[in-house]
């Protein structure tokens, strides 16, 4: 999990990208004709001084590699957000990223 | 195809701080709305999702960005802002898409409705955003046309 977050005139914005495969349940392996099980991310959330500032709930049309930009008021510079995420198998991921 | 996280973690670890946390410390702060992911009809999605299928349409607080034609699917990029007051949530659906709920994002206080990512389009579609704002449903539209089909990955 790739984060940045850069601040501009009060605005946090926020850029993260996921390494996950997103698999849909649907596709089939070619080397062995077999259905390839759903593994996808079910929700990321986005914290900044112990407040959720973004909850996204995603499915299966999200694309690999899920890519995510928002923004918030309220950040400063040196301030940190956490990141994590969530999927259908139980993984998750937590990174903490500083406000540039 | 399996990853390893510690192989994506080392492949990111520029100035970054990663951390593997057990998943039951995890709580989830709003149920995942299973029912309404796996709804293959745009309006059953609704239904789960908001109670309601109230939807007013074209509304001209909401902007969806999203390209009229795209060669693949794979990988389209959206964008949804918007100048609803009170702003809640912002949801997006893929009308033709066999499981047409995308996302749903919640829009605390603070945080600007000006959300950007990449979605898979099975097919040529109608795109729309739904957000919801002092408890009423608003929505904008769009369509894009998908050259070629199939979204393997």
């Amino acid at each position: 999990m790739k984060v940045k977050a850069k601040i501009e005139q009060g605005v946090t914005y926020v850029r993260i990208l996921v390494d996950h495969p997103m698999e849909t349940g649907q596709r089939i392996d070619t080397e062995t004709s077999e259905l390839i099980p759903a593994k996808y991310i079910q929700q990321l959330t986005c914290e900044h001084s112990g407040k959720l500032v973004l909850v996204a709930q995603l499915g299966i049309d999200v694309s690999k590699n899920p890519y995510l930009a928002f923004s918030f008021k309220g950040g400063k510079k040196g301030d940190s957000i956490s990141i994590r995420w969530n999927d259908n198998e139980g993984d998750s991921l937590m990174i903490t990223e500083t406000i540039q | 195809m399996s990853l390893n996280r510690r192989h994506f973690i080392s492949v990111f670890t520029a100035a970054t701080t990663a951390l593997l946390i057990p998943f039951h410390i995890i709580a989830a702060v709003i149920p995942w709305p299973r029912k309404a992911f796996s709804a293959t009809k745009i309006e059953d999605a609704y239904q789960s999702l908001f109670n309601s299928n109230l939807i007013s349409v074209n509304s001209k607080k909401i902007k969806l960005t999203v390209p009229k034609t795209s060669k693949t699917g794979h990988a389209v990029a959206v964008n949804i802002t918007s100048t609803l007051e009170e702003i809640e949530s912002i949801s997006l659906f893929i009308k033709n898409n066999p499981k047409p709920l995308v996302a749903t994002f919640q829009i605390p206080e603070g945080t600007i409705a000006d959300i950007s990512t990449h979605i898979r389009i099975y097919q040529t579609s109608t795109v729309i955003a739904v957000a919801k704002a002092a408890g009423e449903l608003h929505s904008k539209s769009q369509n894009i046309r998908i050259l070629s089909g199939g979204c393997g990955e």
